[in-house]
């Protein structure tokens, strides 16, 4: 018995020690299939980067009003809600599939625009949406646009709303492009300059994750680096969407999903795994452990709260249950 | 454990008068002291990519395991520099498919593994290696290096080639058709560091590779860096609910959890036929002790066990003592070695005349000078480093973190630890001579570790830790225990470096590694387990003593300085590197011995280099 008890004790102990290859820690068809999308699409971003830059700075869109632009630090947040009828699912080999009916978006967007609004009082919270779900937030002091967006493509118009947002120079100080289910804990304004960076993105390392996350991108907005760097991002995405090798990966439309963490990933030239080390000039890569905590679920996010260490914790796939 | 190189035509032809064939056995021949029981050059994809191996044949005696090593299906050409210490899990999972092996060597699981797997199967590999890999059917090349940085890798493209080495010296023999110079950033931050830290090297545009880092080369020649491991005190365990128990177990009984973790890897490390170091310190000593346990479950005779004692003439010898008793206790071989200062001259010769690329670490005497003695009797020597570095053992640290901790981010927590922690160039003689050529090249390397400092705001004592994880261990620590074991043909080895061993040691917090001004509890606890208390050593000495004031040792320093500085400057007196060195020098005014050792070793690279490579620009 007590050899029995050693055993499952070293088992227990061993698997997860060395990030491999049991117990789910590791899946071998997603990691494989992940690093050959982002290999190809490092690769583009890489090699052709000076024509993509430039069709990047021209793939922007119409948008209906604008930020005020001038706080110490503008939010910006990109909610715009699938067709009723529309099928909500991702279907992505790499994402589990979630069940959209237990989601909250409109309580969970009011706790993001309450959480910036309370650590960071000087700041102007802008949320990209339509007309009919922002009337429901009328009331909550933001800056309300819309863009002319296709609602079923969400990350392509999302990337594409945040390039127009950059290159027309609507905004002169610190920007920080927030997914919609990330509540910030400290207010980030200070960190480009803590930090010197004109462009902050986050990463993480999980076998079956793309390593930078979009959820939280901090910039200096006006600043060369930053202009070109979403120019990049936004030239890269215009050209992956529609390659056919990728699309054989993930079979599914890269303008629906995937398709701007990839071209974010890509730029940031790290094919599975980037860190701090691998920052370059002004951009710095930021470990997410930090900067964009995924949550085990909701009320993870007091406990962060109190030990003011995390500026954003994210609450991800069915923690937002 | 061997050497590797390989040379890749990323055009039709290589550059016109190079001969592959020449140049790669050239370039084997240049690190041959790493491997000197078989040497083989192989070349595919029609003579466009050549490799070549040098092996210390340890896994596997017979020449059946000598590289480059085929896949069974020969896709994958593989050359392998180091032990895979879990090759038997790799050779359980290979099992499952249609694979029989043909050798014990580890270097067969290896090349399958990654065939069937990818270079994905870098997650699943524990051990310390550098490879290269040549897939076949897609002409792709996959260089790696080990977690830690145990075994070195530099690279170099340009000009339709892309090369490959375990050492610096064997890329220098591409200089006529790469051009290269000396870095004079490289200059400066070797100063600053003792060593030129990674991904640069001392010759521009050769690079080496991370720890923990893999490169894709197409066959056009694109290089893609990736990483698959990054050390971390909160990341890398924590990233899912599985390692967050995995945490939750070690903390509840860590003493327990690393004594299986310590068992397992000594299991996996010590072969049966293996020399011991056994400095007397805590990390050795318990590696030593987990080596009777296995010697005792294997049926090893004890006085078969050699092991190796090193101590310095004027140096004190409680643990070299306790060494002594302890070894004498288990019944084993045991020689301590002391060194007088003349043995030291006589190591500073020899190394100063090998050393690819240079390094100022004064322990590099002493420890090549072990590995001389062992050498003779034994293939694999087994030592601890690494534990200061994953279980906060550096004395050190305290008083650098309390510091740091009362400045918070006022200053620049790697500028202030590297000046005052680990100080060799004087920086003031740094700063004079970089204003003077208007670089600053410690400045983004710098701001990187600022973001460091961010992420281990509330514990400083973690960020040196990772801090010298990253720089320290592998940039000084390991490149000393490579070259010096190295130069003699010797494979030393860590069981502290093991993965699972790292891993877990890292979701350590300090209040379970430092009580009562102990450092290295679990350690300690373990080896108090096994051996009965720890006689109180004072202060710990190390090697880094070796060189005393007013010396024989110093006096030798001091005079080849001299003599051979003015010998530099009035051959190259044009020369930017060779000005950056006057102007340091008349700069600073601090001699610590670090930074004795560390000039004298740079000049005496940069003299050999300008005659044996006149047309790398200087």
């Amino acid at each position: 018995m007590a050899q029995q008890n050693q055993k499952t004790y070293a088992n227990t102990l061993f698997a997860p020690l060395l990030s491999s290859n049991l117990a789910g820690n590791y899946q071998r068809g997603i990691a494989e299939g992940l690093w050959n999308i982002l290999y190809r699409a490092t690769l583009i971003a890489k090699k052709y980067k000076d024509k993509l830059i430039s069709i990047g700075m021209k793939a922007t869109l119409h948008i209906e009003g604008q930020p005020k632009g001038n706080h110490p630090i503008t939010y910006v947040i990109y909610h715009v809600p699938f067709e009723e009828s529309e099928n909500k699912a991702i279907g992505s080999f790499d994402v589990p599939s979630i069940d959209h009916s237990k989601i909250k978006h409109l309580e969970l967007i009011k706790w993001t625009i309450q959480a910036i609004q309370e650590q960071s009082p000087n700041a102007e919270v802008v949320l990209c949406t339509d007309k009919n779900f922002g009337s429901q937030l009328n009331n909550q002091d933001i800056s309300l646009i819309y863009p002319n967006v296709e609602r079923n493509r969400p990350m392509y118009y999302r990337a594409k709303t945040y390039n127009t947002i950059i290159q027309k120079k609507w905004i002169k100080n610190v920007v920080v492009f927030l997914d919609s289910d990330a509540i910030v804990l400290k207010d980030l304004a200070d960190l480009p300059k803590k930090l010197n960076f004109n462009v902050g993105v986050t990463s993480r390392f999980a076998p079956n994750l793309m390593p930078v996350n979009e959820g939280v991108i901090i910039a200096n907005a006006q600043s060369q680096d930053c202009i070109k760097f979403f120019a990049h991002y936004m030239g890269t995405y215009e050209t992956i969407k529609d390659d056919s090798f990728i699309k054989a990966i993930t079979k599914n439309d890269l303008m629906r999903w995937r398709g701007g963490q990839l071209s974010l990933n890509a730029i940031c030239e790290g094919i599975k795994f980037v860190d701090f080390r691998d920052s370059l000039g002004g951009l710095k890569i930021l470990p997410c452990n930090i900067y964009n905590y995924a949550v085990r679920d909701k009320g993870e996010v007091n406990t962060l709260k109190d030990n003011r260490k995390v500026y954003v914790a994210h609450i991800k796939g069915k923690a937002k249950y | 454990m061997c050497g590797i190189a390989g040379l890749i035509s990323t055009t039709e032809t290589f550059p016109k008068g190079l001969e592959p064939e020449k140049i790669i056995r050239r370039m084997i021949e240049k690190i041959r002291h790493r491997g000197p029981e078989a040497v083989r050059i192989k070349e595919y994809n029609n003579q466009k990519c050549w490799l070549a191996n040098a092996r210390l044949r340890v896994s596997d005696e017979r020449d059946i395991a000598d590289q480059p090593y085929e896949s069974k299906n020969k896709r994958i050409k593989l050359v392998f520099n180091g032990e895979i210490y879990n090759s038997s899990y790799l050779e359980k999972i290979l099992k499952k498919t249609d694979w029989v092996p043909k050798s014990q060597s580890d270097t067969e699981r290896l090349v399958e593994i990654i065939d069937a797997v990818g270079i994905e199967s870098l997650h699943s590999i524990d051990g310390m290696f550098a490879f290269c890999a040549f897939n076949e059917r897609n002409k792709h090349l996959y260089i790696a290096r080990d977690r830690f940085g145990q075994k070195p890798l530099y690279y170099v493209s340009g000009n339709g080639i892309f090369a490959f080495a375990s050492e610096l010296s064997a890329l220098l023999e591409l200089s006529p058709w790469i051009p290269m110079n000396v870095s004079l950033d490289s200059t400066s931050q070797y100063f600053s560091l003792r060593y030129v830290p990674a991904p640069h090297t001392a010759i521009n545009p050769i690079r080496k590779l991370e720890p923990g880092q893999y490169a894709v080369i197409t066959p056009k020649g694109d290089v893609s860096l990736d990483r698959f491991f990054s050390p971390s005190k909160t990341g890398t365990l924590c990233s899912n609910d599985l390692n967050r128990s995995t945490t939750e177990i070690i903390h509840k009984n860590p003493e327990a959890a690393f004594d299986l973790l310590l068992s397992q890897s000594v299991e996996q490390t010590v072969p049966q036929d293996a020399a011991i170091i056994v400095s007397g310190g805590v990390d050795s000593t318990l590696v030593a002790a987990y080596t009777v346990e296995l010697d005792k479950k294997m049926g090893v005779t004890s006085s078969n066990r050699r092991s190796y004692t090193i101590q310095l003439e004027h140096q004190s010898s409680d643990e070299s003592e306790w060494a002594k008793f302890l070894t004498g206790k288990w019944g084993w071989n045991h020689e301590l070695i002391t060194l007088t200062d003349r043995q030291l001259i006589n190591s500073y010769l020899r190394i100063s005349e090998r050393l690819d690329e240079p390094l100022g670490d004064r322990s590099l005497l002493p420890s090549w000078s072990l590995a001389q003695a062992i050498q003779p009797h034994n293939r694999v020597a087994i030592g601890g480093d690494g534990g200061d570095e994953l279980f906060i053992g550096y004395e050190r640290y305290l008083a650098i973190a309390k510091y740091l901790s009362h400045h918070g981010d006022k200053i620049n927590w790697a500028e202030f630890y590297w000046k005052h922690g680990l100080p060799v160039g004087d920086w003031n003689g740094i700063q004079a001579a970089n204003k003077r050529f208007g670089i600053n090249p410690m400045s983004s390397f710098l701001e990187q570790m600022r973001i460091l400092q961010a992420e281990y705001s509330d514990s400083p004592l973690e960020f040196l830790q990772i801090l010298d994880l990253i720089n320290y261990l592998p940039g000084s620590v390991l490149t000393k225990a490579d070259r010096s074991s190295m130069d003699w043909g010797l494979e030393t080895r860590s069981p502290l470096l093991n993965s699972r061993i790292a891993v877990a040691a890292l979701s350590l917090k300090p209040k379970h590694l430092i009580k009562n001004g102990n450092m290295k509890i679990v350690l300690r606890n373990l080896l108090e387990n096994k051996v009965g208390k720890i006689p109180n050593q004072g202060p710990k000495q190390g090697f880094g003593a070796a060189i005393r004031s007013g010396s024989e040792l110093e006096m030798f320093l001091k005079d080849n300085i001299q003599s051979k500085l003015k010998q530099l400057i009035d051959s190259n007196p044009d020369s930017y590197i060779i000005q950056w060195i006057s102007k340091f020098v008349k700069g600073s005014n601090k001699w610590s011995q670090n930074s004795i050792f560390s000039l004298s070793i740079w000049i005496d690279w940069l003299l050999r280099l300008q005659k044996e490579y006149p047309t790398i620009k200087i």
